[in-house]
């Protein structure tokens, strides 16, 4: 009985066919090496008009939707890295790293002004936006952030600044996010990485195995000037990527 | 078969995996408007990416992949979640009522089941070959169809058995 459910699945699947105006328009976007006509956004768009007559506004979030969005095109592996991975946009590459290279903590060295604390909403106020990834793995949640880092100056301007977000998941896997609106947090360990242009911003990423073969991601980059040290502990390298990418797409 | 014949010309390519990319973003998707998106974005990937293929197969196996990977990258986008809802399925076909329950049954299921029994009924891969493209456990590809074909008969025989 299932099967024969399934084969009238097969034989209604033939009936469809794929538009020949969508073959034709695709080959020339592929010939011209144009970008994505978005028929579905043509409708979306109308509907988008609507809504601003009969309310007059259009949400944050609606706008974030007509960016251009970026996909991974390579096949990636669960338990698996590589070292190149192909982005719509670019490669982005992956260097194998020693633990021994990163840096447990932070030494800030002199600091300009005297250390202040503050909250989550506080920080992100200063730096003018929500650096947080919109995509997180699923299971993974962000842990109660202590209050962080921030130096003021006698004249009132901030100076060095630091704040981490953590999220963990389960089978200990953890993504932990250093932020600075000073540069890159832990700079110096990405000294020796080969960067990728992704989008317009160099990333510079990186794995390692840790001893209980669990593998490690990191990335380092700064985006509408915030500095980005991105570690990952038990989440698989396409994970890694969206996590990223989301940060890039915002 | 030297692996830089691979590289097709955009008329072959389209010609050759159209069907496979087109109906499987129409059964994620559900809408033709967004399956016209991402086969578009699968394309044009396609052609940027430049990428050497060993075989017929895991170039197939690579176009599967990439246009699941568009379809998830779409779910995620504030755009989808935001408009999803208000839209319903769009009729693609001339369908009697019957075909028409059964083919929304199997796009009601959720998009992991709906996606093995598409690949392992409608596109004929093997459970090896879904594994393969998937990335997934053969184990999983396995229990998956089955889940699949159980939801399916439960939403689809039971709906049938209600309307009698």
């Amino acid at each position: 009985m299932q099967d024969d459910l399934l084969t009238q699945y097969k034989d209604m699947n033939e009936k469809i066919q794929v538009p020949s105006r969508l073959k034709e328009d695709t080959i020339r976007l592929m010939k011209e090496n144009k970008p994505v006509k978005r028929y579905g956004t043509f409708v979306y768009v109308a509907a988008v008009f609507a809504v601003i007559i009969v309310f007059g506004m259009v949400s944050q979030q609606v706008r974030q939707g007509l960016k251009k969005e970026i996909t991974i095109c390579d096949a990636l592996e669960e338990n698996a890295v590589k070292e190149q991975v192909e982005l719509s946009v670019g490669s982005l590459y992956f260097q194998s790293m020693a633990e021994e290279f990163t840096a447990p903590g932070l030494n800030l060295g002199i600091l300009d002004g005297k250390k202040i604390s503050v909250g989550e909403e506080e920080y992100f106020d200063y730096l003018g936006k929500d650096p947080l990834p919109s995509y997180v793995p699923e299971g993974m949640e962000k842990k109660k952030t202590e209050e962080q880092m921030l130096t003021q100056r006698e004249d009132g301007g901030y100076g060095e600044d630091l704040f981490s977000v953590k999220y963990e998941g389960s089978n200990e896997s953890s993504l932990e996010i250093l932020l600075s609106a000073k540069g890159i947090p832990k700079a110096d360990e990405a000294k020796g990485l080969i960067g990728s242009l992704i989008d317009g911003t160099e990333i510079k990423t990186a794995f390692y195995e840790t001893k209980s073969r669990k593998k490690v991601f990191l990335a380092y980059f700064q985006i509408d000037g915030v500095g980005y040290q991105i570690k990952s502990q038990g989440i698989s390298q396409e994970e890694f990527i969206r996590i990223l990418l989301s940060i890039l797409d915002k | 078969m030297d692996e830089k014949s691979f590289h097709r010309t955009p008329e072959e390519v389209v010609e050759l995996y159209a069907d496979t990319v087109y109906k499987i973003a129409l059964s994620q998707m559900k809408k033709k408007e967004d399956a016209e998106d991402i086969f578009q974005e699968v394309f044009l990937n396609y052609m940027n990416c430049k990428k050497d293929f060993l075989s017929e197969e895991h170039e197939k196996a690579y176009i599967i992949r990439m246009t699941v990977n568009c379809c998830k990258k779409h779910f995620r986008s504030a755009w989808f979640r935001h408009w999803a809802e208000l839209t319903e399925i769009t009729g693609v076909v001339n369908r009697n009522d019957r075909e028409e329950d059964l083919y929304e049954s199997v796009l009601e299921l959720p998009a992991k089941y709906k996606l093995v029994i598409h690949l392992f009924y409608y596109e004929e891969l093997s459970v090896a070959q879904i594994s393969q493209a998937l990335h997934i456990k053969e184990s999983t590809v396995k229990s998956q169809l089955m889940r699949g074909r159980k939801m399916l008969k439960q939403a689809f025989l039971g709906g049938v058995e209600d309307a009698r």
